[in-house]
């Protein structure tokens, strides 16, 4: 844990350099045990790309490849959003689906009643909540030790309700189109025969970008090692000087502004209601655990996973169909669990007798 | 400092307790049996007063159940409302497919969702903390799915309900209520549910106060020292969770004995998380907790959507006080919504004033007025034991017997 706390390289091309050799290290220092099974595991997915693309034909195949993609990135998003709460205080944030669904009634609002361009008003939604969130670390969550898990998700419970409620109120519950902010909507063009919105790419390279920055934030600035400091041992941190309390609301505002960008991305493709974040919660809940709780690159990449199982199993198995689709996906994760208790990508944790 | 001081064991003590139990059985009768219910305002049918107590008994039995394993093993578990669902359709499907009466499929569901718990706690074994609240939410997420899928067997999104007049519970003879017409179905499942409830009540009681119970407390507080000290963690990890979801098993088939009719809607996430938080407001790791956590579960969200709706039936000080807010509230189109952000308030509130739930609340105010002090005997014992010639250092380190024993 040491080493990625102490910043030795300077610059981004830096970071990207070391973290590649970090990559082609661990590759190497792979066991053959995990050898054999990330083989397997390829194995498998070639085997059902093979079968895939001799039952229903090749286009078909890519454009759920890309369809699970596009699901994927989302479920991403947000749970970056999730890791970095997870990481501030070590409990789940019921409320984030919410907090993310209340700052893109605020894009809304800024779009549509003061007709600002979409892209403005999504960077001023998420400073917004940021702030927001910042003030309900503040008054409810620093109140109790952070040690107090119960109480904590009790709060994150009830802010689930009262942001929940406080949004019917306010703009009731039929739905609201959220236009996109990119170009070129609802135009597609052909990749490897499936059909791509130019808007779902840009929405992947957004999410992308978010990742890098959030990554840039807390590898290469003071507030991000404390972060990363508090989130690695709070006492020792404490010991050392660290502001906890602040350093936490740092946490909760930069996980609720990545929280109104995710919403702001999905609803385009939907309609936003108080309730369009539900079942987004449970899956990138699920892409957040299965990445490894404090790894901010793994849960992207278990979003897109299970964004893939999701539209794999239910496009292909009859017997699956779109219901059992979720099931499917959750019953994967459970499995990857089962056998890397911490996630795919989580640091395993040792603790010392 | 305390205004009573009792000794423990001493007739005194003794008649505080029973005291106490005989005034909570007291309660127990007067409330569904007075003539007038105090809480009831006079539009609502008492009928269906007395059916939201029998919901408030089978809720208790399933946060009791979530509380053996959020609150004595330390495990959280999201996934209540899938094993409440599974006992509930276990129950409906014998009663209305297959003939049987509800009281047989009660040891049926509680088997059923002992072994579905235990599947589900095998994962726990290796996964912990946020890992396991995701394997356990994914279970709440997907029964509700499950039940949609199988539609021939659960009745899928139109429910599934026992035909007219079958398998109903219709009170003896001999019961003086047998007469009370409406109320007499009703009056009766009471009886029933708060019978089972009270052995479930029992059986948790002995349980966590015999070897396996304390092993389990041991397991949440230092997983390493209780392994070190012989406690099997595998087992006891599983067998709590297999538990827990027969409890909850039976708080389904409860549920559906009092309004016979089962859906998807009823079981699907809300109900584990609301579970979850009937449970921090009775108090994590307490018996008796489940029951103040399941009268709020039951009535303030119920409440909360009455006086929105209508607000004849409020305290007439707070009418005055929210009158042009609910005027406001009245041009809104989502107004009605606004129970949620009361409930979500009160919960804020609830968590300041009592973060260690009501229970504990209530315990700290009982020990203001009553104090009880160990029976100094024992002490001498104690004491006695200690200070004698003979005794060599392993002897001191003998542990003082129990008090409460």
């Amino acid at each position: 844990m040491s080493s990625t706390v102490t910043d030795t390289s300077t610059g981004a091309t830096g970071a990207v350099s070391r973290a590649l050799g970090e990559f082609y290290g661990s590759l190497r220092s792979l066991s053959a045990k995990n050898r054999r099974n990330l083989g397997i595991m390829a194995a498998v997915v070639v085997l059902f790309s093979i079968w895939a693309i001799a039952t229903e034909g090749w286009n078909l195949f890519m454009q759920r490849v890309v369809d699970g993609v596009d699901n994927g990135f989302i479920y991403a998003a947000m749970a970056l959003a999730l890791v970095l709460i997870y990481k501030a205080t070590t409990v789940v944030n019921f409320a984030q689906g919410e907090m993310a669904m209340f700052g893109t009634y605020i894009t809304f609002v800024f779009s549509s009643d003061w007709g600002l361009p979409m892209w403005l008003s999504i960077l001023m939604a998420m400073l917004v909540s940021a702030l927001a969130a910042a003030g309900i670390e503040r008054t409810l969550i620093r109140q109790f030790d952070p040690s107090n898990h119960l109480a904590i998700t009790i709060v994150t419970l009830s802010l689930f309700l009262i942001l929940g409620a406080l949004a019917g109120v306010i703009w009731a519950y039929d739905g609201k189109g959220l236009p996109s902010p990119f170009p070129k909507r609802n135009e597609t063009f052909g990749f490897l025969g499936a059909d791509v919105e130019y808007s779902s790419v840009f929405t992947w390279i957004t999410v992308i970008v978010t990742v890098v920055l959030v990554t840039l934030l807390l590898n290469r600035t003071k507030i991000g090692l404390a972060f990363r400091a508090v989130s690695t041992n709070l006492e020792s941190s404490r010991l050392a000087g660290v502001h906890i309390g602040r350093t936490l609301q740092f946490g909760w505002a930069l996980a609720a502004a990545v929280g109104t960008l995710a919403g702001s991305l999905y609803a385009p493709t939907t309609l936003l209601t108080p309730t369009f974040m539900g079942n987004l919660l449970v899956f990138s809940f699920a892409a957040a655990t299965l990445g490894g709780l404090d790894s901010l690159g793994g849960s992207v990449l278990a979003g897109l996973l299970i964004g893939l199982i999701q539209t794999m199993a239910g496009g292909y198995v009859d017997r699956i169909g779109g219901e059992l689709a979720t099931a499917t996906a959750l019953a994967v994760i459970v499995i990857v669990l089962a056998v890397k208790p911490s996630g795919l990508f989580g640091s395993a944790k040792v603790e010392r007798v | 400092m305390a205004m009573v001081t009792l000794q423990e064991g001493s007739p005194k003590h003794r008649a505080y307790v029973i005291g106490a139990w005989v005034l909570a059985a007291a309660v127990l009768l007067y409330v569904p049996f007075a003539s007038d219910i105090g809480f009831a305002p006079a539009s609502i049918d008492k009928a269906f007063r007395v059916t939201q107590l029998n919901d408030v008994i089978a809720y208790a039995v399933a946060i009791l159940g979530l509380n053996l394993v959020i609150g004595y093993s330390g495990q959280l578990s999201l996934g209540h409302s899938a094993f409440v669902g599974l006992g509930a359709y276990t129950t409906i499907i014998l009663v209305s497919d297959h003939g049987w009466s509800y009281f047989a499929t009660l040891p049926i569901s509680a088997a059923l969702c002992f072994s579905v718990g235990v599947i589900v706690g095998v994962p726990a074994l290796r996964i912990r903390g946020l890992y396991l609240a995701i394997v356990t939410l994914s279970v709440a997420y997907v029964f509700p799915t499950l039940v949609l899928k199988y539609e021939s067997l659960t009745g899928g999104p139109n429910g599934k309900k026992p035909a007219r007049g079958e398998g109903k519970l219709e009170p003896p003879s001999w019961a003086p209520f047998s007469d009370a017409g409406r109320l007499a179905q009703p009056l009766w499942t009471y009886c029933l549910l708060l019978g089972v409830a009270a052995v479930l009540f029992v059986l948790a009681r002995n349980f966590l106060k015999s070897r396996p119970g304390r092993a389990l407390v041991a397991l949440r507080d230092n997983p390493t020292s209780a392994a070190i000290n012989g406690v099997n963690l595998p087992l006891y990890k599983t067998m709590t969770f297999g538990v827990s979801a027969a409890y909850g098993g039976i708080a389904g088939s409860m549920l559906m004995m009092n309004r016979p009719f089962a859906s998807d809607v009823q079981f699907a996430l809300d109900l584990a998380i609301f579970l979850v938080v009937g449970l921090v407001v009775g108090g994590a790791g307490t018996i008796s907790g489940a029951i103040p956590g399941s009268l709020v579960f039951v009535f303030v969200p119920y409440f909360m959507s009455e006086w929105t709706n209508d607000q004849e039936g409020m305290p007439p000080g707070l009418k005055q006080i929210t009158s042009p807010l609910f005027d406001w509230l009245e041009t809104r189109q989502g107004g009605r919504s606004i129970a949620g952000v009361f409930f979500g308030i009160g919960l804020l509130i609830f968590v300041f004033l009592l973060p260690g739930g009501f229970i504990d609340g209530m315990r700290k105010l009982r020990a203001r007025v009553v104090r009880v002090v160990p029976n100094p005997s024992w002490r001498r014992d104690a004491a006695a034991k200690t200070a004698a010639p003979a005794a060599i250092e392993t002897d001191a380190a003998a542990p003082v017997p129990n008090p409460t024993h």
